[in-house]
């Protein structure tokens, strides 16, 4: 069985017909453009006819865009809702990030992460890089930052009881991105979603073999895109943000893959336990922001 | 008649080869061209929090791992010049400058990286890195380790 955009979020009608609507639509208005284009080329702007055709346009149009974003929306809504519905998961992420050097170059570096979550207060993640590795424990009681090389350093810190919570203490005192933040932030209070300004509907792509939705979305800050899995798995796939704020506009971008169905583990595989010759150091807080 | 033309063309040639100095100096910038800008790429779409962000500081700080090394420049420019005036006139300026770039170990640097063959020494119950003579105590800033030299 073929499965279709928005199918997962049960309240909301199928959006088959209205997909295509749109995605025909769009084409009709790209027609419409260059009808009216020729007709200011040929000399016969002035006539009353294009104006008027200019008007439904623009009209349709404003309509079509504000149905577009609430479409877009509502798929990124629905994504979010099932990320907060899984019990268990477990990512691999490969993330190329943008490093822009003083001289305005940009020089992509490439990241590997796994993931394994148990919500609402479990996580462990490896991260890798050519920079080294880290790995981040978190138990629901403590948040333990290691890194291996070049001798087994690490640092602990209390945490509060949710994964969202975590992330934002981690950020406000310590300065510690935890990597994925989005997949446990979004659906949550610290979703974001309402400061995107437009929204589009792409088409369809394959992710790793996957189909999926592409959206583009516009913040203030950035342009961000999203490929969510279609059918009644609305995973995200595909992630990537443009930060508009630098000159050289460098970019995230994040493959996904997943597990919903990971064996389970226990309060232990998220706690870290330090072997003999791994040391405690120190970590430096925000003091700025206490 | 040959001393008053001599001296406007000396400080010429002077000034001419303090330019050239001062190109040559940038050498130094170049170099840094190859240094990280502090990470300006966002790798979320959603903040934690609605403070701003000052990723990288830290490590914007430790960007300079020459800590140990001392750089002595000696640099001799050496300029002819001829002028061609009711026959052939030469004046000749020598002009040898040398500059030095010492950079000392001071406590309290930061940096991001350690020179090879440090070892782990702990004293009570912290754990410093020795390489060398200079000692540095790891800590974590940001999702970063640097070292601070302590000794």
């Amino acid at each position: 069985m073929v499965r279709y955009l928005g199918q997962y979020d049960k309240k909301s009608p199928p959006k088959t017909l209205y997909l295509i609507k749109l995605l025909t639509m769009r084409k009709i208005r790209m027609k419409k453009k260059i009808i009216t284009s020729l007709f200011l080329l040929t000399g016969l702007s002035l006539s009353s006819m294009p104006q008027a055709s200019d008007k439904n346009n623009s009209s349709s149009e404003n309509e079509l865009v504000s149905s577009e974003k609430s479409l877009a929306l509502d798929a990124l809504n629905n994504m979010s809702g099932y990320l907060r519905s899984l019990d268990k998961f477990s990512i691999h992420a490969d993330i190329y990030v943008d490093e822009v050097l003083e001289n305005g170059q940009k020089i992509q570096q490439t990241r590997k992460i796994a993931a394994s979550v148990t919500p609402p207060s479990m996580l462990m993640i490896q991260a890798s890089s050519t920079n080294g590795s880290n790995e981040y424990y978190y138990n629901g009681d403590n948040f333990t930052i290691f890194t291996p090389q070049p001798a087994g350093f690490y640092a602990t810190f209390k945490a509060p009881k949710t994964i969202g919570k975590l992330i934002r203490k981690a950020k406000d005192d310590f300065d510690i991105d935890i990597p994925l933040s989005d997949l446990f932030l979004w659906g949550t209070n610290n979703d974001n979603s309402s400061e995107i300004q437009e929204a589009i509907l792409i088409g369809v792509e394959r992710v790793n073999g996957v189909s999926c939705n592409h959206f583009a979305f516009r913040q203030k800050d950035i342009d961000w895109q999203i490929c969510i899995q279609r059918g009644d798995m609305p995973l995200p796939l595909k992630l990537v943000i443009t930060t508009k704020q630098e000159e050289a506009q460098p970019q995230y971008l994040a493959l996904f893959k997943w597990d919903t169905a990971p064996t389970q583990k226990d309060k232990q595989y998220y706690t870290f336990i330090p072997d003999e010759n791994d040391h405690k150091i120190d970590i430096q807080t925000n003091k700025k922001n206490k | 008649m040959t001393l008053t033309l001599n001296k406007p063309l000396q400080f010429f040639v002077f000034t001419l080869s303090i330019f050239i100095l001062l190109a040559l100096i940038p050498q130094q910038a170049d170099a840094r061209r190859g240094n990280k800008k502090g990470g300006g790429t966002r790798t979320s779409v959603n903040r934690s929090s609605n403070k701003n962000r000052n990723v990288n500081v830290n490590s914007n700080k430790s960007s300079n791992t020459n800590v140990n090394i001392n750089n002595n420049r000696n640099r001799n420019v050496n300029v002819d010049i001829d002028v061609d005036r009711r026959g052939r006139r030469r004046g000749g300026v020598w002009t040898g400058v040398a500059i030095g770039v010492t950079s000392a170990i001071v406590i309290g640097t930061i940096v991001s990286t350690l020179p090879t063959g440090c070892t782990t020494i702990i004293q009570n119950g912290i754990s410093y890195q020795q390489c060398g003579t200079v000692r540095y105590q790891p800590q974590y800033s940001g999702n970063n380790v640097t070292y601070i030299v302590v000794k």
